[in-house]
């Protein structure tokens, strides 16, 4: 209930990877789950790096 | 709902009322303990307390050095069989204590036999504080500010862990940091009002007890005994009907962290588990579509997770793993942000959060939780840890 955040860093950065690896000949099922997949972790940093930004707490 | 005869009350010359029920009495007591400030409201302060001899006192003392002061303290006994009435009633006047006569319902039943005695009465704010947990000095003078609002409901307490029980206790304590920093960043909007210390308007305890009776509000009772999480059902109580739950950055509340793993997954089991039961009834409103909500962005993210270590080991294993430096960027980003978010937690918390691996471990932990009370929810089995029943487990929690 509490938890802000369960992407953490290192499965994040092997983003990467997975998009090479598919980016190799893999099934059309497989790159449309890595690219969702993708695109989830980059909203999921997006919104990381907003609660990075400076606000006024209350 | 509860008769007189239902809650007996010992010491303090209390409870050797003639005309009046001695409850009321404690609540007409405001001279005994007095106000330091202007503050009109009557604050009556209650600690539910199931075998809390040991952390009893600290959780009076916190309440009695207040830059405002509570009118009356009382502590709730409930089925007790250890010192804790005797600790109680060892702060002479100043403390009163009552012992709950056949609850079956936990904190939530204890609570109800003694609210619902307490006479109607626009002034009168209530207290409701764990007996493992300890407030800051000006918790109740910041919960009275904010409840000069007349739109705001309820003002709960923003928790942070005790700073016991090893790493165990530092990761616990950093995922409060982090929760209180949302809070925080949220203009001090509850998502919870937490258990541990609530300050309620008497009124509107009275609002919720009438709507539940009139079947405006799911549930029974001033706090839902049938509820898992009782906290969390009080909190969509107040939302739906209209109003504001608040946490102030200065109500700060000690509260004890979880001392092993068993305790911990019995612990946010029943958190879970209570979360998704409250959304269920209270069905989909404006109030539960944000919960929802979150409970979706957070099995996808658990989804995800899982798919992408999936992903990562298999690209290791067919050799085709390689660093992709935006992907990299985008990994230093999440690690940056846990960083940032938990810098205020104690140096500990901070190692952990600075190492990574705790907090994957403990996002791992959680993730279990998470999958493990759906699949429950979903075949609709009951609670149970090895061979305690989750009303058993909430019990050795939940006060």
């Amino acid at each position: 209930m509490y938890g802000s955040s369960n992407i953490t860093a290192l499965p994040a950065a092997g983003t990467g990877a997975a998009l090479i690896a598919a980016s190799n000949g893999q099934s059309d099922v497989m790159t449309i789950t890595i690219v969702l997949l993708a695109a989830w972790t980059a909203l999921a940093a997006a919104k990381a790096f907003l609660r990075l930004t400076p606000k006024a707490e209350m | 709902m509860f008769h007189d005869d239902m809650t007996s009350t010992k010491g303090n010359g209390i409870g050797q009322s003639g005309n009046h029920h001695p409850l009321s009495l404690l609540q007409k007591r405001e001279a005994v303990v007095g106000s330091s400030s202007d503050i009109a409201q009557r604050v009556l302060a209650f600690i539910p307390a199931h075998n809390e001899q040991e952390l009893l006192p600290d959780a009076i003392r916190s309440i009695l050095t207040q830059t405002v002061s509570a009118t009356s303290i009382c502590v709730i006994s409930d089925n007790s069989t250890d010192r804790t009435m005797e600790i109680a009633n060892s702060w002479g006047s100043r403390v009163h204590s009552v012992e709950t006569v056949g609850n079956r319902h936990m904190k939530a039943g204890a609570l109800n036999q003694v609210l619902s005695h307490l006479e109607d009465d626009d002034e009168t704010v209530v207290l409701v504080m764990d007996a493992d947990s300890r407030i800051t000095p000006s918790f109740i003078e910041s919960a009275l500010n904010a409840l000069a609002s007349p739109k705001v409901g309820a003002v709960g307490g923003i928790f942070v862990g005790d700073g016991q029980n090893g790493l165990l206790g530092a990761v616990q304590g950093l995922e409060y940091v982090r929760y209180a920093r949302e809070i925080g960043r949220s203009r001090a909007k509850a998502r919870v009002l937490t258990g541990t210390a609530t300050v309620t308007r008497l009124g509107v305890l009275r609002e919720i007890a009438a709507a539940r009776t009139a079947g405006r509000l799911p549930g029974h009772g001033i706090y839902n005994y049938d509820a898992l999480t009782e906290d969390f059902c009080l909190t969509l109580a107040i939302k739906s009907l209209g109003y504001l739950c608040v946490s102030p950055k200065e109500c700060l509340v000690v509260t004890e962290t979880m001392a092993d793993i068993p305790s911990l997954w019995r612990q946010r089991v029943r958190w879970q588990r209570g979360a998704i039961q409250a959304l269920h009834s209270y069905g989909v409103s404006r109030i539960t579509i944000p919960y929802a909500l979150r409970q979706i962005e957070t099995g996808v993210g658990i989804l995800a997770v899982t798919v992408l270590w999936t992903l990562t080991i298999w690209s290791l294993l067919v050799g085709q793993f390689a660093f992709h430096p935006a992907w990299l960027c985008i990994g230093a980003i999440f690690q940056l942000e846990r960083i940032v978010s938990g810098w205020r937690a104690d140096m500990k918390g901070r190692v952990i959060a600075a190492t990574m691996l705790g907090d994957m471990a403990y996002d791992l932990f959680i993730g279990f939780v998470y999958v493990w009370v759906w699949i429950q929810s979903l075949f609709r089995t009951r609670m149970v840890w090895g061979n305690i029943t989750i009303d058993a487990a909430r019990q050795k929690e939940s006060h």
